[in-house]
């Protein structure tokens, strides 16, 4: 089915959503509000913006729980031409503050509780500071050369004199996505129009989509998997249901959002959709609106698969969409009945329209056979064109050509695609994506700590952070809880060590390296009894 | 006793078996002791291990919030099971 030509840029669909679906629902619930009401919204925080002199290319931070405000400051940071960079709401304030020092951004769109765990050290970058919670209570202190203003929420009414929308470009920055950095410092994939519109365009005719479908954003708005929720629906005037950050794991409040709002679309990790499957609240009344199930983040167990597919409604389609943030979506594959059947997880499929996906060996060679393994190489404009301020060695040259080399290690069989692992560092907890990295540049910072060295155990029920470190000469060696609390304050929960064991000495290679591979087995003898953390040695990762 | 049992289990679950790391004020959710995938994991090992059946909207953050929160709450269920 071909469809009318595409508009370039997501922010131009919402334009055109408010002109043609002006009074449908863009969000359902206590989000509630009309395309055409949520667009005058946007245009006069855009207005906002543009009088604290944002400029095409600048950047916009914000640092909020998720609700509709943080999609109207999303939209007006489109709307007056530069890029959003949005912050996980949860995190804590010392990976929030690296994030916005690394993103440099002209204007912080927060609440006064997270502006002032930033007030010490914002960047000189910043001259306006939009505070979400209202003119009322204390204001908070601000550095000279930092404006501070509450933003109004209420939308203008029809008549309001608003300025003219910025015109971007294809090649324009839409947004920087950060994601965990190996050396502990995050990295901001930059995501332009252009590639935003590579998947959207692709998404929105692959799954049909049209203005009656109502879509569940259940990601965070700095996690890729947001971009779907919001920009596909906007393309098609489609209303979304805002799930918020203490619902995202709540099946019972889940379930009922389903069948309340009438939910079509579901998009999200694998591993939320196997408690959905496994807790017995997708009855066939909760799952009847259900026309697609996408999911993306992480292979899903085929056991779980199974159950999920036997709990939707026969005409649902399932989808497993693959990419890094770097790529977002670049394969997808639509689960057939027959994969369903295997006892391995179902393909990563094929690449969207006019990407190519390469596998490439050890020496960058072409691997041509069926089922020999080698690194996922992707070039199209799906891929970044880098990311912001910081220069990647395994990737810097790749980006500037319209390449990224994955670190994932995949196969080929009948013309699909199949996810075998990683070749670093980074793993995927419940779809969150973690540099072991990270994790151990944060404990190295406790005082007590002389070595730390972090791993991922595969489980029966998912992946295991387990952290080993040794102790000062002299000093107390602090226990597991300390240690936890500790990463705490540095890392986001996700990414806080399952369990924390001391070590006279870390394992090391004939390099004085540590030696991962003998911690691993270190690892298999202090994780006792039958918990559910134990390792389980028949999964391949 | 429920109480030293429930422990048990939990520190099988969360923390590789090891009972002196887990407290009965030791907040598990907040310090990744229990993440939302082993939540439903620890569900059915109680459901199993301590006579009890944990209806899915007791499942809450904070009913799982610490040992002392799942023993509340596991005693709660038995006293209404049984009047």
């Amino acid at each position: 089915m071909k469809s009318e030509p595409k508009p370039t840029t997501v922010i131009d669909s919402l334009r055109a959503s408010a002109l043609v679906h002006g009074d449908r629902a863009a969000f359902v619930g206590r989000d509630a509000i009309a395309y055409g009401a949520f667009y005058r919204r946007v245009r006069h925080w855009a207005q906002r913006f543009v009088r604290a002199g944002l400029a095409r290319g600048e950047r916009v931070a914000i640092w909020a729980p998720k609700s509709d405000l943080f999609v109207t400051a999303i939209y007006a940071t489109m709307e007056a031409g530069a890029a959003y960079v949005p912050l996980d709401g949860a995190q804590p304030a010392e990976r929030a503050r690296k994030i916005v020092a690394s993103a440099e951004p002209a204007i912080l769109v927060t609440d006064r509780e997270r502006f002032s765990a930033l007030a010490d050290e914002l960047p000189a970058s910043l001259r306006l500071a939009l505070l979400l919670d209202g003119e009322d209570g204390a204001w908070p202190l601000a550095p000279a050369g930092v404006e501070t203003d509450a933003i109004v929420t209420e939308a203008p009414d029809a008549g309001a004199d608003l300025p003219e929308p910025a015109m971007v470009g294809p090649d324009d920055i839409a947004a920087i996505l950060f994601t965990s950095g190996s050396t502990g410092m995050p990295k901001g994939v930059q995501i332009s129009y252009k590639n935003l519109n590579r998947f959207i365009g692709w998404a929105v005719e692959e799954f049909e989509l049209t203005a009656n479908d109502v879509l569940t954003n259940h990601a965070g708005f700095h996690f890729d998997l947001s971009t779907f929720d919001l920009f596909a629906a906007a393309t098609v005037g489609a209303a979304v249901w805002i799930v918020r950050e203490n619902e995202q794991r709540d099946i019972c409040t889940l379930a009922d959002g389903l069948s309340q709002h009438g939910v079509t679309t579901l998009y999200c990790v694998p591993s939320l959709l196997t408690m959905l499957a496994g807790s017995g609240a997708l009855t066939p009344e909760v799952s009847a609106s259900l026309k697609r199930v996408l999911f993306a983040g992480e292979a899903f167990p085929i056991k779980h698969l199974r159950t999920l597919a036997k709990q939707l409604p026969p005409k649902c389609a399932l989808y497993n969409l693959y990419g890094p943030t770097e790529t977002n979506v670049c394969t997808f594959h639509k689960v057939r009945p027959g994969d369903l059947e295997q006892e391995r997880p179902v393909p990563i499929g094929m690449p969207l329209p006019e990407q190519i996906a390469m596998v490439i060996d050890g020496e960058g060679r072409p691997v041509e056979t069926d089922g020999e393994i080698g690194e996922l190489i992707v070039a199209g404009d799906c891929v970044t064109a880098g990311y912001f301020n910081r220069i990647d060695p395994s990737n810097h040259d790749n980006h500037r050509t319209g390449r990224h080399a994955t670190g994932d290690l995949v196969t080929r069989k009948d013309g699909l695609l199949y996810y075998c692992g990683r070749k670093d560092r980074m793993l995927k907890v419940n779809g969150n994506r973690v540099e072991l990295g990270e994790i151990e540049a944060a404990l190295s910072r406790h005082p007590a700590i002389l070595e730390a060295a972090a791993i991922g155990i595969v489980t029966e029920t998912g992946q295991t952070l387990a952290a080993f470190y040794s102790v000062r000469p002299g000093d107390a060696q602090p226990g597991a809880i300390e240690i936890k609390r500790h990463c705490c304050a540095w890392l986001p929960r996700y990414m806080i060590p399952h369990l924390a064991r001391p070590l006279d000495a870390l394992p090391k290679n004939a390099n004085g390296k540590i030696d991962y591979f003998a911690l691993r087995r270190v690892a298999e003898h202090a994780i006792a009894g039958p918990g559910l953390h134990r390792p389980a040695p028949a999964m391949v990762n | 006793m429920l109480a030293n049992k429930i422990q048990r289990l939990v520190a099988e679950t969360c923390a590789g078996g090891d009972v002196d790391q887990i407290e009965l004020d030791t907040p598990l959710l907040e310090l990744n002791f229990l993440d939302s995938s082993a939540l439903f994991d620890l569900v059915d090992l109680l459901n199993r291990e301590a006579d009890v059946v944990i209806p899915l909207r007791e499942v809450t953050p904070n009913n799982f919030g610490s040992v002392q929160a799942i023993i509340d709450l596991v005693e709660r269920l038995q006293s209404t099971l049984q009047a």
